[in-house]
């Protein structure tokens, strides 16, 4: 066959090679213990039920008047989000002199099945707002959704226009149903009434690997082959280990909340037709008029591109703009690339709006 | 056990070293990967993170030292003369084995019914006497003047009518598969003869079946088919998953044991009392603030009401 030459010897050199890679991986890891995350200073300012909030002080003469909530999905942990000391996004934020506040929802545990997105949204953020805007001395907050909590974000500042100056939206889904959007594609059959029947809780597990299957070979096969070479350099498997416990880290979904983001988001894609229900109040993205930057990965399997684009023709705000990098879902914000580009343009933004 | 694992590996590896470039009359491998199997998932000096990582990497090392090996052991065989067609059916067949243990480990059947078709046979005595039909046969003997036997008997015709639709979903959702494979082979065969220079690793043919693959496997998933066939294994698996939970339940309560349906109807009723004490607590909040209102309305008119006074 044209195009290969497979020779015995080097192919016994390359097992070789793997397996001397594998020897490394465990003399590495037996001299790792357990690994940290979430390490820039904070300090727990508020706590409604388990969702709690945290406070990051801005690390410059001349911090922000206004402070910037981060509103985390419900799936997977707040703390990809300062994942280690020079891949943070929280702390090149305060070395920016932004005053970040941080919602943390916790691990709903049975108990909280019966939590919904009125409770989310209508309970949790808006306590956590005011609970930021009195701790900071300000009456307006900045608004930061990332994902799903962007989802939210958006839901929140349309209710509450009055105590939002300005939204910040980053790999967030807004039109469910584009032609790319493969989570959604493949969330319109499952029956979400059956799921919550069935599991109460949605385990963080399955979606996790729900997650795992839009590319199956890409995320199995050819991350497990290339894991020896990466465990056997300790740098490298400190990283690696970093994002494991984090990918491996998702919560339980509070049963209710999870199918009422399913039917009315996902399945009906009522966000856009502005017929989303939070409770008895009905969620019209007209309503929002403040200044928007949208920040999205250019090359995002989960969100795609083109559902966060979705966004600019939606809201009434006069001042939209969009920072697109060159990255994944997760490559956004935790990237070299994504870093170099986020907190400074998230800070340079606000400056202008402060 | 952890250094005597590390000897092992250092052992293959010398051995692996010293074969390098020889021909097939080596002496085979040392019989380590049983051991490597056996022990390394409870290695206990290593966090559990990383020992379940040391696992998949065993795991991982395992199928690729294997695959490596058939393929030399082939081509030392038949010398320069091996069909290039021969090692792709090599390969091919190694991925089509992960793909396949990947479906099937993802849509497996709820642990009961997993474990039931794992350790019994259909033509198997034992199947009639094992926990779970023992658990349905005691059901369906449970007096008829309880009032519960018509219910349960209509319960268990839903539970094999699900069984089956599983089955059959399963064999469609599989069907895509085939499909993927199918597309994914073509393009990897397509690629292959295309690389200029020739591939000459594992490592390099196996990013190109990655790539073929997720390409195939994108343009499937995208496909309504796929996706009809996707929400079906999926809701299938959760049917018989309650359906076996709503078994349970009956059979708890029978016993007047608190189940999961009672306890389910605790947390919501939790639920509703924990959103009352919430806004009760708001209605006060906003009730002390206009209480504090007043009050201070009263104190800044007290003052100029005195004036008033004096003034007359």
């Amino acid at each position: 066959m044209k195009g290969l030459k497979l020779e015995p010897t080097q192919i016994r050199e390359e097992v070789a090679r793997f397996n001397e890679h594998l020897q490394q991986s465990y003399e590495t890891l037996k001299t790792i213990g357990d690994v940290e995350v979430g390490v820039t200073p904070r300090t727990e300012i508020f706590r409604n039920d388990k969702t709690r909030l945290f406070y990051y002080a801005p690390q410059s003469e001349q911090p922000l008047k206004t402070p910037l909530l981060i509103c985390y999905a419900l799936v997977n942990r707040p703390y990809i989000a300062d994942l280690q000391p020079d891949r943070s996004l929280i702390a090149s934020l305060t070395r920016e002199g932004v005053p970040v506040y941080l919602i943390d929802w916790g691990y709903p545990d049975e108990g909280d099945r019966y939590l919904d997105l009125d409770d989310y949204i209508e309970d949790y953020i808006d306590s956590c707002v005011s609970a930021c805007s009195q701790h900071a001395g300000s009456e307006h907050v900045n608004l930061l959704g990332i994902c799903q909590g962007g989802t939210f974000s958006l839901c929140y500042t349309a209710l509450h226009p009055e105590r939002i100056r300005n939204l910040i939206t980053m790999v967030t889904p807004v039109d469910f149903h584009t032609q790319d959007f493969t989570l959604s594609h493949l969330a319109m059959k499952v029956d979400a009434d059956l799921a919550v029947r069935t599991y109460g809780n949605i385990p963080g597990e399955l979606l996790n690997d729900t997650y795992n299957s839009l590319m199956p070979m890409r995320l199995g096969v050819q991350k497990n082959l290339g894991l020896a070479a990466q465990l056997s350099d300790r740098d490298k498997a400190l990283n690696f280990l970093r994002m494991e416990q984090w990918i491996n880290d998702g919560p339980d979904q509070a049963g209710e909340a999870f199918r009422n983001f399913i039917q009315q988001f996902f399945q009906r894609n009522l966000l856009l037709k502005g017929d989303v229900m939070i409770g008895e109040k009905r969620v019209d993205l007209k309503a929002i008029n403040q200044p928007i930057l949208n920040i999205i990965g250019a090359h995002d399997h989960l969100v795609p591109p083109s559902s966060s684009r979705a966004l600019a023709k939606a809201t009434t705000s006069p001042d939209y703009r969009e920072l697109c990098v060159q990255a994944g879902h997760i490559g956004v914000f935790v990237s070299s690339k994504g870093l170099k580009q986020v907190p400074s343009g998230i800070a340079n933004w606000l400056k202008a709006r402060d | 056990m952890a250094d005597d694992l590390l000897k092992m590996m250092q052992q293959w590896i010398a051995h692996l070293e010293n074969s390098t470039g020889t021909t097939s009359d080596n002496a085979p491998y040392p019989p380590w990967w049983p051991f490597l199997q056996e022990n390394t998932p409870t290695d206990t000096q290593l966090p559990p993170q990383h020992a379940e990582l040391l696992a998949l990497l065993t795991q991982q090392s395992l199928e690729f030292a294997r695959f490596g090996e058939q393929l030399i052991a082939q081509m030392e065989q038949n010398g320069s003369h091996t069909e290039a067609s021969a090692l792709m059916n090599q390969f091919q067949s190694h991925l089509r084995q992960l793909t396949q243990e990947w479906v099937l480990k993802r849509w497996q059947l709820p642990e009961q019914l997993g474990a039931l078709f794992r350790t019994h046979s259909f033509q198997d005595d034992l199947l009639l006497d094992n926990p779970f039909i023992h658990g349905l046969k005691s059901l369906l003997n449970t007096p008829s003047q309880l009032g519960l036997q018509h219910s349960l008997q209509r319960q268990l015709k839903d539970g094999v009518d699900m069984l089956i639709e599983y089955e059959q979903a399963l064999r469609d959702y599989s069907a895509h598969y085939a499909e993927i494979n199918s597309g994914a082979t073509s393009a990897f065969l397509k690629q292959i003869e295309l690389s200029n220079p020739p591939v000459s690793s594992l490592g390099q043919l196996h990013d190109l079946w990655v790539d073929a693959y997720e390409s195939s496997y994108g343009e499937q998933i995208a496909t309504d088919e796929y996706r009809n066939a996707h929400g079906r294994i999926s809701n299938a698996v959760m049917a018989l998953r309650l359906f076996l939970q709503n078994l349970r339940n009956t059979q708890l309560q029978q016993f007047g044991i608190p189940n999961a349906s009672q306890l389910d109807l605790i947390y919501q009723r939790l639920n509703e009392q924990r959103r009352e004490i919430k806004q009760l607590r708001r209605d006060l909040s906003a009730l002390n603030a206009l209480r504090e209102e007043v009050a201070q309305l009263k104190t800044a008119r007290a003052p100029r009401q005195t004036r008033r006074k004096g003034g007359a």
